[in-house]
C-alpha cells in the first residue's frame, strides 16, 4: 500500500523541483534575451531609416508564422509607415528580412537583418541590383524574380515579399 | 582536495583511455556524428555535456538511497531534462552562436547514452565524490573525442581553422566530402582505428607488467 502513495510522491517532488529550477533561470534569462532582441530591431530599423528620426510601436503581431513582429513607425514629416520583420528558410538556414510598406502599400525599404546564403550562389539575392528592384513594387502587385541558379534563395525572399503583402493589407484595413 | 585530486587522475586515465565513450564504449554517437563539423562546435557540445554528465552525476549521487529503484529512471530522466533546459536558456542567452549551431542536438543531451548511462551504472551506485569525479573525467573525455573529430573534419574539409584562426591551404583544394554525414562516418572510423591500435599496445604494457609484478 505504502508504494501507491511513496512513488507517485517522488515524482511529484522530482517535478515540481524541476519546474522551480527552470522558472528562476528562465527569470534570469528572458529579460536579457528581451533586450537582445530589442537591439537587433532597433539597429535593422536604424539601417533602413539612415539619418531620419522616427518613433516605433510594436503592433504586436507574435503570431506562429513566418511574421515574426510588425512595427507601425511614425516618421518626422508625420507618414506612418508599415514595417515586418519575416522569417524564410533558406539554403543554408533562416533568412530574416525587414519589409516596409508606406500608407499607399509600396515597399519603401528591404533589408536582410541576417542571412547566410552561399557566396557567389544564393547570395545573389544580396546584390544591390535584386534588392533595388523589390522597392518600389506595391503590396497589390508585387513581381519579385526568381534567380536560375538561386531558386531556393530568390524563392523565400519572394515568399517573404508577399507574406508580408497580405499581412499589411489585411493591417491597414 | 587531495583525494579528488588523486581520484581525478586515476579516473581520468581509465575514462581517456580503457573506457572511452566515443571510441571504446561508442556511446552517444549521434551528437558525434551531428555536431563535429567544426572544432568550435564539437567543443560547445562537449562542454554543454560536460556541465549536464558533473551535475547530473552529483544529483542522482545524492538521491541514490532516497529514490525508489521503480521509479529511478524516470527521477534521472527529469533530472537531466531540467538541466538541459538550464543549458539550453543559457547558450541562448550568453553564447548565441554555439546555440545556434548545435541546433536540435542540445535539447538532445536530454536522451544521450553517456548521461543516463552514467547516472545508472555508476552515480547510483557510488559515493557523491566519486560521481562527480566520474561526470568530469568522462565528459573531459567526450569533449577531447568530439574537438579531435570537429578539428580533422574542419580541416580537411574547408583546409581552416575558424576558431585558432589558421589557414592549411585554400578551399579550392579542400575535400568536400568531409562536410557531409558520410565524412563524420569517415572520421570516426578512422580515427576509431588509429584510437584502439594503440589503446591495443596500451593493454599489453598493463598486461606484462602485471605479469613482472
Amino acid at each position: 500500500m505504502s508504494d501507491y502513495i511513496k512513488l507517485p510522491l517522488v515524482l511529484f517532488i522530482t517535478t515540481v523541483s524541476s519546474a522551480i529550477i527552470i522558472t528562476f533561470v528562465y527569470g534570469i534569462t528572458s529579460p536579457i534575451l528581451e533586450a537582445k532582441n530589442q537591439e537587433s530591431i532597433q539597429t535593422a530599423l536604424d539601417e533602413a531609416y539612415t539619418g531620419q528620426t522616427y518613433e516605433f510601436e510594436d503592433m504586436g503581431l507574435a503570431g506562429g508564422n513566418e511574421i515574426l513582429s510588425g512595427y507601425l513607425v511614425t516618421l518626422e514629416d508625420g507618414s506612418t509607415e508599415y514595417v515586418y520583420e519575416v522569417l524564410e528558410t533558406g539554403k543554408n538556414g533562416d533568412i530574416d528580412m525587414l519589409i516596409s510598406f508606406d500608407q499607399e502599400g509600396t515597399i519603401t525599404s528591404f533589408s536582410y537583418i541576417s542571412i547566410n546564403e552561399t557566396p557567389g550562389i544564393g547570395a545573389k539575392v544580396e546584390e544591390p541590383e535584386y534588392v533595388d528592384a523589390i522597392i518600389g513594387q506595391t503590396a497589390t502587385d508585387n513581381k519579385v524574380d526568381t534567380i536560375s541558379g538561386a531558386t531556393i534563395s530568390s524563392t523565400a525572399v519572394k515568399t517573404a515579399v508577399e507574406a508580408a503583402s497580405v499581412q499589411f493589407t489585411k493591417d491597414v484595413k | 582536495m587531495k583525494k579528488f585530486k588523486r581520484l581525478f587522475k586515476r579516473m581520468f586515465k581509465q575514462a581517456m583511455i580503457e573506457e572511452n565513450p566515443t571510441f571504446v564504449s561508442y556511446l552517444a554517437l549521434c551528437p558525434t556524428l551531428g555536431v563535429t563539423l567544426t572544432l568550435e562546435s564539437g567543443l560547445g557540445m562537449g562542454v554543454s555535456v560536460i556541465f549536464v554528465l558533473t551535475l547530473s552525476n552529483i544529483l542522482v549521487s545524492l538521491i541514490r538511497k532516497q529514490v525508489p529503484y521503480n521509479v529511478r529512471i524516470p527521477v534521472y530522466i527529469t533530472i537531466i531534462a531540467t538541466l538541459v533546459t538550464v543549458v539550453s536558456l543559457l547558450l541562448e542567452t550568453f553564447v548565441p552562436v554555439v546555440y545556434s549551431q548545435l541546433g536540435i542536438f542540445l535539447p538532445l543531451i536530454v536522451v544521450n547514452c553517456i548521461i543516463l548511462g552514467r547516472a545508472e551504472a555508476f552515480a547510483s551506485k557510488k559515493k557523491v565524490l566519486d560521481s562527480c569525479v566520474d561526470g568530469l573525467t568522462m565528459g573531459i573525455a567526450f569533449t577531447v573525442s568530439l574537438s579531435v573529430i570537429g578539428l580533422v573534419r574542419e580541416l580537411l574539409a574547408t583546409g581552416k581553422i575558424g576558431l585558432l584562426n589558421l589557414t592549411f591551404f585554400y578551399p579550392e583544394d579542400a575535400v568536400g566530402i568531409f562536410n557531409t554525414g558520410a565524412g563524420a562516418f569517415f572520421t570516426v572510423g578512422l580515427l576509431a582505428w588509429i584510437f584502439n591500435h594503440y589503446k591495443m599496445q596500451y593493454d599489453k604494457n598493463k598486461k606484462s607488467k602485471k605479469r613482472s609484478r
